[in-house]
């Protein structure tokens, strides 16, 4: 028997089926690609396992005959993450998909891998909790967006979804089982990370190399009775950030983000379109909550003050007066028509991909007419610099990210992009921004501006976590 | 008319599929937001490979640039399974929000199509009623002089009229008493109502699905002429799957154009309540309702721009039309005594029965698993005791469904429920 039937025979007896296992070149180019300009690469097995036991023997194979493996929930990402960049297994977790407890006077839920967002927003909406539901596809997962720094309707408040964090099962690259958080304590307490050591910083934001998150506990805050949506616009960006710099000092929104003329367009225009004569290039929305109707009528005053301030001291920042429709958009999340599935990608032609940042917002002025100036200047076709901002919580630092659409089926305009993205990506890098799930093609810029003593120490984590480099080689670019 | 495009041509749509995976189950915001599983054949497989539309786009990728070795015959074996075992039941489609949408049904046929060209499919069961039905003119393997022996106790039998009823093979071989339902409930409404005799020919619809194109044209011809020389104003059938065919397809693939109206029974039905024509008796039962796949979504009706003088060229702009969904719905509801119930899937979020693409032939397992779970989805439901279906196929398969669960749950067509409020 060679090694590719012998691999194939000992995942089957792990997972105690062949219906969960695959060889097959037409299953593995089923895994080679994503939404994203990042290149097919091809797995050699597929596996499905449903149980813990089951990842850890399927671990304890790869590290016996030094195969990579990747761990992929959903495959909706838009950075290239589950792409085996080496080849090797994919672990599919989809099997894992249980909400295992929903506690709501502790305010937690405790979820496999293969939750999706539609699937929790479902069974929280029951008892009304909440999370922060991204505008990404419904169909994602709540644990990998989370564990990989994913943000949602609630960021402003409650901060990243990684920051929801109460509590984790890892497996890890060697097979072992660890917990981190109160779990490690107790097995049934999944309230809290501190005031332990903070283990699980080794498995967030580390795109899946570290180890397998098999169970996560995540905050769940109620749903407030109260929300009213502010909406506003600038005409250009310094203005916006002053305004939104100002406001969020009161700490009073949930979601605050603006975005430019092209990315309020439904869909995204591609090629690039001229924005109209008039139009504001800035509008924005802020999403604020009440537990009482006073609670609210505070944050509302306030708000419109610090907009009649604003213009008093000459800024552009003016109230707008938006649809309802387009107002419930920015609260009824996760959606399928709000975001990737369809706003972003329609008119492109399938592909999406981003530079998506973590950068101070006194930044985002200089950075965005930089990507201006490459997107609508120096690329072939030009591109619609469709960016959003957005405020986390504590404001010293938001996202900053330039949606790019693009055609699938037309090589030279997915190459055209795939530039635009990368030339952007070192702008912002210069600027200090950081970018969040990145492909390799920015990690390799990000590496080359790194302190050699934090590429020391990632290297110094992943020897000591990973002996035989098997998690998702190739991510990090340092081996 | 749209004729036949090949493999390449819808490779303009399947490539703008993101890969979002909205396809892979069915979600609303409403409030209160819903999900459910939608697709049969991933939630049965469960890999990538086997989910959605999703990945009908991978493999359509794969085999128009020759990613896989399609000369390799395990791969082709492996190929044939993830292209030949899904339902074709459009779930996906109901969920895909981007210019892909209009066409998934379509392109899945397209892409067996393609596979039958490279001596990769149809399915072994597929090839097996396809011999049956250029032999008999029906997919089961039975005479065709036997096609009609459900008709023997009818009296007065015409083969001239105003309304031709089309039984389709299911009713005429396998569930015969929906098409004694249906003969009956005509005669009870006084309709001047005929059979093609041993002129009626499967509809082709088990051929399409396959892939095939030939023999199904055949078919249709043969179908089309008939009922056109014998001057039928009306034609009416009970099957979910030739009521597609015979409204939609014949003309869209093959310019024939029936100068009968093609109506479902349930059309058929709902005209005659509106008219004033249909006096229904009680009938006690708590019931739910299973959707069609071939009469509902499936007969939607996409806008596409495909000029781009709206939008950009072959952009998505709306459902235009919408499949049977209500028609069927309000002649169960117009039945004194039924208390209706919704399935929590319903309409284009419906969970397919798991018999439709060849599957209950090619893959029965799947279509049994399938089966079982829609059935599970009615006995949550509290107080139904009948599934009710207006399609022979699914009614066979949901059945199949609840006898392998052990349910008591039943499962009938509406036609039956229509011809006991008759009585």
């Amino acid at each position: 028997m060679d090694k590719k039937d012998r691999i194939y025979k000992v995942l089957t007896q792990i997972v105690g089926d062949e219906k969960w296992v695959s060889n097959s070149p037409v299953d593995c180019w089923c895994y080679s690609y994503d939404m994203s300009f990042v290149r097919p690469k091809m797995p050699q097995y597929v596996v499905l396992p449903q149980t813990v036991e089951e990842i850890q023997s399927i671990v304890r194979l790869a590290n016996a005959e030094k195969l990579p493996i990747v761990p992929f929930t959903a495959g909706t990402n838009i950075g290239g993450l589950c792409i085996p960049e080496q080849g090797g297994i994919i672990i599919d977790l989809k099997r894992m998909n249980k909400i295992l407890k929903i506690d709501t006077e502790s305010r937690y839920a405790i979820i496999e891998p293969g939750v999706s967002h539609a699937e929790l927003a479902q069974e929280l909406y029951k008892v009304k909790a909440r999370f922060g539901w991204p505008v990404g596809p419904p169909s994602a997962s709540v644990l990998a967006a989370a564990i990989n720094h994913g943000i949602g309707g609630i960021t402003g408040r409650y901060g990243l979804n990684s920051q929801q964090i109460t509590s984790m099962e890892v497996i890890l690259p060697t097979g072992e089982t660890a917990r981190v958080g109160s779990c490690a304590i107790r097995p049934d307490a999944w309230h809290s990370l501190l005031p332990l050591p903070r283990l699980d910083g080794l498995f967030q934001g580390w795109l899946g190399t570290t180890g397998i998150v098999t169970k996560l506990g995540i905050f769940i805050p109620p749903v407030p009775d109260y929300v009213h949506i502010g909406t506003f616009s600038a005409q250009n960006l310094v203005d916006m950030e002053k305004f939104m710099r100002n406001f969020s000092k009161y700490e009073y929104h949930d979601d605050f983000t603006a975005i430019s003329w092209w990315l309020s367009q439904v869909p995204i225009p591609y090629p690039f379109v001229e924005k109209p004569k008039g139009a504001a290039e800035w509008n924005g929305y802020c999403v604020m909550y009440g537990f009482t109707e006073k609670e609210l009528e505070n944050k509302v005053d306030t708000f419109n003050k610090v907009i009649a301030s604003e213009r008093k001291s000459g800024n552009t920042i003016d109230a707008t007066d938006v649809p309802e429709e387009s107002k419930r958009g920015r609260t009824q999340l996760p959606s399928q028509i709000v975001g990737s599935t369809k706003n972003y990608c329609k008119m492109g032609g399938g592909g999406i991909s981003w530079p998506g940042t973590f950068t101070p917002s006194n930044k985002w002025a200089l950075v965005y007419d930089q990507w201006k100036d490459i997107y609508m200047n120096k690329l072939s076709p030009a591109l619609s610099p469709a960016v959003r901002v957005t405020m986390y919580r504590g404001t010293h630092y938001g996202m900053l990210r330039l949606m790019t659409p693009f055609p699938r089926d037309r090589p030279a305009e997915e190459a055209n992009a795939a530039n635009g993205i990368v030339e952007c990506l070192k702008v912002l890098l210069d600027a200090g921004g950081i970018p969040y799930k990145p492909p390799v093609a920015y990690q390799r810029e990000i590496n080359q501006r790194a302190d050699p003593g934090y590429v020391d120490l990632i290297m110094k984590v992943k020897d000591m976590l990973d002996p035989n480099h098997i998690m998702n080689p190739g991510k990090y670019q340092v081996r | 008319m749209e004729n036949f495009k090949d493999l390449k041509w819808y490779s303009q749509f399947f490539r703008k599929c993101s890969k979002c995976g909205t396809c892979k189950s069915a979600y609303s915001y409403g409030p209160p937001p819903t999900f459910a599983t939608i697709c049969p054949q991933g939630e049965y497989f469960k890999l990538d490979s086997y989910f959605g539309s999703r990945s009908k786009s991978f493999l359509g990728h794969a085999i128009l640039e020759n990613k896989v070795d399609l000369t390799d015959p395990a791969i082709q074996e492996d190929m044939q399974k993830a292209v030949f075992s899904c339902t074709v039941c459009g779930g996906c489609q109901s969920q895909c929000l981007l210019d892909y949408k209009p066409w998934i049904v379509d392109y899945i046929e397209q892409m067996r199509n393609h596979l039958v060209n490279m001596g990769i499919g149809p399915t072994k069961a597929e090839k097996a009623y396809q011999e049956k039905v250029i032999k008999d003119h029906n997919p089961y393997g039975e005479t065709h002089s036997s096609r009609f022996n459900w008709l023997k106790d009818v009296k007065d039998l015409k083969t001239d009229g105003n309304t031709v009823y089309f039984a389709g093979c299911t009713a005429s071989y396998r569930r015969t008493e929906i098409a004694k339902s249906t003969a009956s409930v005509l005669s009870k409404l006084g309709e001047d109502w005929a059979v093609m005799g041993e002129n009626e020919y499967c509809c082709g619809s088990p051929l399409l699905r396959a892939g095939l194109r030939d023999e199904p044209q055949k078919l249709a011809e043969h179908n089309v002429d008939y009922i056109n020389d014998q001057g039928f104003k009306t034609v009416v059938t009970a099957c979910a799957g030739c009521y597609k065919v015979l409204s939609k397809e014949y003309e869209k693939w093959w310019g024939l154009k029936l100068k009968a109206k093609v109506l479902h029974t349930s059309q058929y039905l709902e005209e005659k309540m509106q008219k004033g024509g249909l006096k229904l008796n009680k009938v006690n039962a708590t019931v739910t309702y299973h959707d069609p796949c071939h009469m509902g979504r499936h007969m939607n009706h996409y806008e596409v721009d495909m000029e781009g003088k709206k939008q950009w060229k072959g952009s998505f702009i709306q459902i235009d039309k919408v499949g049977l969904y209500e028609t069927p719905r309000n002649v169960l509801k117009a039945i004194p005594g039924v208390e209706f119930k919704e399935m929590y899937r319903n309409r284009d979020n419906s969970f397919c029965c798991g018999a439709g693409g060849g599957i209950k032939s090619s893959y029965p397992d799947v279509a049994l698993e399938t089966a079982k779970t829609r059935v599970q989805e009615a006995e949550k439901i509290q107080g139904v005791q009948k599934i009710v279906s207006p399609c022979p196929f699914c009614v066979t398969n949901l059945g199949d469904g609840a006898k392998a669960l052990g349910s008591k749950m039943e499962v009938v067509d509406l036609i039956q429920l229509v011809d006991q409020a008759l009585k």
